[in-house]
């Protein structure tokens, strides 16, 4: 099983023009203004750590809510933009403290229409009872939710390289599951900016063999309805999931540059792991792959620990290595 | 999940286990009986630019070694030691997790907790001879240990579940302990979790303990006044710091009558965080009640 696991490289197709599309996709989130602001959180302000939010208008002008922490420090200090899993929310100010801890500036930001603040306009082609997986499958690929999210991203990595007080040479990204997704996507398409990016467990990828090993449920169930309603006997698949390719992110692997650390816990269920080893196995970047034979999609503290070092470049002295 | 109605009812909870007159002398002998271990070792994990992370090594009152992970801010005095108890079921919080207490400049002490898994045990003997009752004392042992670490500094505890419980027992016996949190604790009012029928998950070794034992509960009388000292509402009612208690209102496991007991018990300035279809698990917006508490609590300087 190892063995095929090392050796595969995915179902889901790519669509042909997947690098063309990205580069006018990207080119349109840089043609965009930016429009942000940084205003105080009810966190009580102190003398260590500030504690604020930052608002920004995203590809098609909705307002986009993220957590922005930082260490009250005169020196400027690395970024992390963390991504959340779906269909959550960024997380609590004192989980995302432990980079404060660390020295390092954090923005984590609401997904739109999910379990934060952030605006989603909506106007998808198609349904939009089931998830966003299938947000705008019905319509061109350029109007789908995850097409429009990367987008929004790529608003955001501009945006760090304004921020007063932060290293714009050492901009990272983080996440798990959906965050894990988005983090190595936004690597991807942002190559000048994220010099670095933690991966665990990622979502989004590697639709059909999602479909194929009857997975398509819980975050991925938006598939199955997809396909129990409008392709009951499976005559679109190849359109279909060649639509879906434009966001899978296997698909983004070859673009990605920079270090990739990436985790996968063995008996997950929502992410089946062959699905995760499409990721990891068409990465040619510098990249380590860390297992956990006895975690599933879930908080994996040794995971969580790794990012520690891994994210900080000044370790003194480590007695692991 | 509690109605409007049950909800009041809930606020208006007074606990069934009342403290015995000896309670407090009790426990004074049993701090006094804890002997201040010297660190058997403190071996050093990793130095970062904002923090030192270690081991450290002590021997439990139990005479096993015990080990606590031990993080202090690399550069600068800390203002404050933590001392984090974790829950059952698990070991500590990772580095990754604890380093958030690094950002407001205190140092952490999250110590190992074993043997938490029959709190019934010897609850039918003598009061002395509970089980249970070396989990109390490494506790106090774990705060002891912190506190020889940085005996100048204020201790804060903080804990979810039966660490819930750890950090309201050690704030109401150690004067030095000047902030406690507590999500979900346990450990409250045996008689209402036995008349509830909640005495399953962590509980169910007081089940098993009738059942087996006294089918007709004929000595429950002398097995409740032993638990009395092991009460965390009595404990509650001694604590002097400010506290926070969070409550997720369909806990099973710590139902939230045996929470409100707690509370209602407490006379320190205290904040009760409601969360209403939370249950025994991690709650993300409890911990931002936990930083604010903090921080509000302890104008971090």
């Amino acid at each position: 099983m190892q063995n095929i696991l090392n050796n595969y490289l995915g179902t889901n197709p790519c669509p042909k023009d997947f690098d063309v599309f990205w580069q006018e996709r990207m080119a349109e989130a840089q043609n965009v203004e930016l429009d942000y602001e940084i205003t105080p959180s009810s966190i009580p302000e102190n003398e260590q750590v500030a504690y604020d939010i930052l608002t920004f208008r995203g590809i098609e002008g909705e307002l986009i809510y993220a957590k922005y922490i930082r260490p009250k420090t005169t020196k400027d200090v690395p970024l992390i933009l963390q991504f959340h899993g779906y269909p959550g929310a960024s997380r609590n100010w004192f989980e995302l403290s432990s980079f404060a801890g660390m020295n390092y500036a954090m923005i984590a930001m609401d997904c739109p229409g999910q379990g934060g603040y952030s605006e989603d306009k909506g106007g998808f082609d198609g349904t939009t009872v089931s998830g966003h997986i299938i947000a705008g499958l019905d319509g061109p690929p350029e109007k789908m939710y995850y097409v429009k999210l990367h987008q929004d991203i790529a608003i955001l990595c501009r945006i760090t390289q304004e921020l007063e007080g932060i290293d714009s040479s050492k901009v990272y990204a983080n996440g798990a599951s959906q965050g894990g997704a988005l983090a190595l996507a936004c690597t991807a398409l942002n190559p000048h900016i994220i010099k670095k990016a933690a991966v665990l467990y990622p979502f989004l990828s590697d639709f059909q063999k999602v479909w194929e090993l009857d997975a398509d449920l819980i975050a991925y169930e938006g598939l199955r309805y997809y396909m129990r309603w409008y392709d009951p006997q499976g005559k679109r698949i190849d359109e279909i999931f060649t639509q879906l390719g434009y966001f899978d992110t296997q698909n983004f692997a070859h673009m990605v540059k920079s270090e990739i650390l990436f985790g996968t816990g063995l008996i997950d269920t929502i992410c089946p792991p062959i699905t995760q080893y499409a990721v990891y196995n068409k990465l040619t970047c510098p990249k380590k792959h860390f297992l956990f034979p006895k975690f599933t999609h879930e908080e994996i503290q040794e995971f969580d620990d790794m990012l520690l070092d891994y994210f900080d470049e000044e370790v003194i002295y480590n007695a692991n290595t | 999940m509690p109605t409007p109605k049950h909800l009041s009812a809930l606020e208006a909870t007074i606990a069934q286990t009342q403290m015995p007159s000896d309670f407090i002398e009790f426990w004074s002998n049993q701090k006094k009986s804890i002997k201040q271990q010297p660190l058997t070792n403190c071996r050093p994990i990793k130095k970062t630019n904002t923090a030192a992370y270690s081991y450290v090594n002590y021997t439990g009152t139990d005479n096993a070694e015990k080990t606590a992970t031990y993080i202090k801010p690399a550069t600068k005095e800390p203002t404050a030691i933590m001392i984090d108890f974790h829950d059952i079921g698990r070991s500590t919080r990772g580095l990754y997790y604890l380093t958030r207490y690094i950002a407001l400049g205190y140092a952490v002490f999250a110590p190992s907790i074993t043997g938490v898994y029959a709190m019934a045990n010897g609850v039918d003997k003598s009061k002395e001879d509970m089980g249970f009752l070396q989990v109390y004392r490494d506790a106090l042992l774990a705060v002891s240990v912190a506190h020889q670490l940085h005996p100048n500094l204020p201790i804060y505890v903080s804990g979810e579940g039966i660490g819930g419980s750890l950090a309201i027992l050690t704030a109401a016996l150690t004067p030095q302990i000047q902030c406690c949190s507590a999500l979900n604790p346990l450990m409250a009012d045996f008689r209402t979790i036995c008349d509830l029928n909640a005495d399953t998950g962590f509980y169910s070794s007081m089940r098993e303990y009738f059942r087996n034992f006294d089918a007709t509960h004929a000595n429950r009388d002398h097995v409740f006044k032993n638990l009395d000292y092991l009460d965390v509402v009595n404990f509650a009612a001694l604590v002097q710091c400010p506290l926070l208690i969070g409550t997720g209102l369909i806990s099973e496991l710590s139902p939230p009558a045996t929470q409100y007991a707690v509370y209602n018990n407490a006379v320190c300035q205290k904040r009760h965080a409601l969360f209403q279809k939370y249950g025994h698990e991690r709650i993300n917006f409890y911990e931002d009640e936990h930083l604010d508490f903090l921080l509000r609590t302890n104008k971090v300087k």
